[in-house]
């Protein structure tokens, strides 16, 4: 009587560790979001760092800091008038509330709409996605910055953060 | 449009850098090029695979390998030629240096020769584009990438028959994957026209350098070089020197501090760097200013661009 009695909660511990993983696999799927299209856009906003995609922010805080690219989170990225117009045109176009809120809705959970943030790593949902990330694995020299993406999510410049 | 590409060969072994993947920065427009290219046209190219310098040009541009390789070629406003690879041919099909009519006029002897001498073209599209294209006559699985995308093993069938029901199918893929060869065909290797933008960059630095110090006689790469690897303290601390970004080899890549590749700063490596003026005092401003705390004069930014022009 004791043998299959095993049997059954080892193959029920199985099958419930496969839909843990399953689950995590299919929740995972959903985190596309389309990368720069404009090779203007992508030349301008990804020679120092990955080229985020649109879809990641709301158009306001996209507004705020293109307004500001002289204080470009301590860089001066500043660039001409004509060329700012069209990277914010596209961005304003592709933002996670406007074009791209196929994409981006879910990352604008719990952002206000009176704030406009400018990071993409302080939104809520962006935090609560990396929380098992501890202090130790940001410092590593291959990660540095929380804006390298790439660093873990392989897939990144393509727009895919599933892992 | 007949082509003709040959690299100088420096080393045979070389060769083993075989996949090049590539992403269209103009999906849309990438897409129409296809139906647009004429395949028969693409099939002059002339691939000289004793030849191949431009491989090292792209292995240098690979961010990591087999996966963001040449993710910069989608920045290059000039063409650049995406073509290349595989080894010299020793055996069965001499041919592998041919185009597509040759080839498959004969078997190409084994399939380890065929592969061999065969030439690898991976390209990826973005699927947002709609435009995955597969190459199933080659299931070439080891290279298979794991996000859509298709390989293209050869310009030469690996069997001389294939079969009646793949036939029109391959005839397909191997247009599509031909024309996607075609749309990217596109020159980075240094050219007549790059080394005269280069000259007039120079020239006109040093015109400038000039009107600021009648006494200028002309650009020093031993100053360059040391601008290159000197430490400044007027800056960003985080950025004391060109090297800390650049890394201390101009011939390899360097890593932003958000850690993106930077191309490297030779142009033996990068040969489409330096080609577009205002790119480069785009950068000149920014990076002096973040290293020296200051804008460079003409004549730091002359000696300099002489440094990594002759590397």
């Amino acid at each position: 009587m004791n043998a299959p009695v095993r049997a059954l909660a080892i193959g029920l511990l199985a099958l419930a560790f496969s839909a843990l993983v399953l689950g995590r696999a299919q929740a995972g799927g959903g985190h596309y979001f389309p990368p720069v299209a404009d090779p203007l856009v992508r030349e301008e906003c990804g020679s120092c760092h990955l080229a985020f995609a649109p879809s990641m922010l709301p158009a306001r805080s996209w507004a705020r800091l293109l307004a500001d690219l002289q204080n470009h989170f301590g860089d001066d990225a500043r660039v001409d008038a004509a060329t700012a117009a069209r990277i914010g045109d596209y961005l304003a176009a592709n933002a996670a509330d406007t074009g791209g809120r196929r994409h981006g809705a879910k990352l604008l959970r719990g952002v206000p709409a009176t704030s406009s943030p400018l990071r993409i790593s302080e939104l809520p949902k962006w935090i609560r996605e990396h929380r098992e990330v501890r202090d130790a694995e940001w410092q590593r020299r291959e990660i540095g910055s929380r804006a390298n993406c790439a660093a873990c999510h392989r897939d990144a410049e393509r727009g895919y953060y599933d892992d | 449009m007949a082509v003709s590409v040959s690299f100088p060969l420096p080393q045979a072994d070389q060769a083993a850098v075989a996949g090049i993947d590539l992403q269209f920065a103009q999906r849309p427009a990438a897409a129409q090029e296809l139906d647009l290219v004429d395949p028969a046209a693409v099939l002059a190219l002339q691939l000289d695979l004793h030849d191949l310098t431009g491989v090292l040009t792209f292995e240098a541009v690979e961010d990591r390998p087999q996966r963001q390789d040449l993710a910069r070629l989608e920045g290059l406003t000039r063409p650049v030629v995406v073509v290349i690879l595989a080894a010299p041919v020793t055996s069965g099909g001499g041919a592998g240096t041919q185009g597509e009519q040759q080839s498959c006029a004969g078997d190409g002897g084994t399939a380890a020769a065929a592969r061999q001498s065969s030439i690898r073209f991976h390209g990826k599209l973005d699927p947002c584009s709609g435009v995955v294209l597969e190459s199933p006559f080659y299931p070439a699985a080891d290279e298979r990438r794991m996000n859509g995308g298709f390989t293209f093993r050869s310009l030469r069938r690996r069997h001389s028959t294939p079969h009646p029901d793949t036939a029109e199918e391959t005839r397909m893929n191997r247009k599509n994957a031909v024309s996607a060869l075609a749309a990217t065909l596109v020159l980075s290797l240094p050219t007549a026209a790059t080394a005269a933008t280069h000259a007039e960059l120079l020239a006109g630095l040093a015109t400038a350098a000039k009107a600021a110090n009648p006494s200028f006689v002309g650009f020093s790469v031993e100053r360059g070089r040391i601008l290159q690897q000197q430490s400044f303290a007027g800056g960003k601390p985080e950025t004391p020197a060109c090297t800390s970004c650049h890394g201390s080899n101009p011939r390899a890549a360097g890593r932003t501090p958000s850690g993106k590749s930077i191309d490297p700063l030779a142009v033996s490596v990068s040969p489409a760097r330096y080609t577009d003026p205002a790119k480069v005092e785009k950068w000149f401003r920014r990076n002096c200013i973040e290293v020296l705390g200051r804008e460079c004069s003409a004549l730091e930014k002359g000696d300099w661009l002489s440094y990594v022009i002759g590397q």
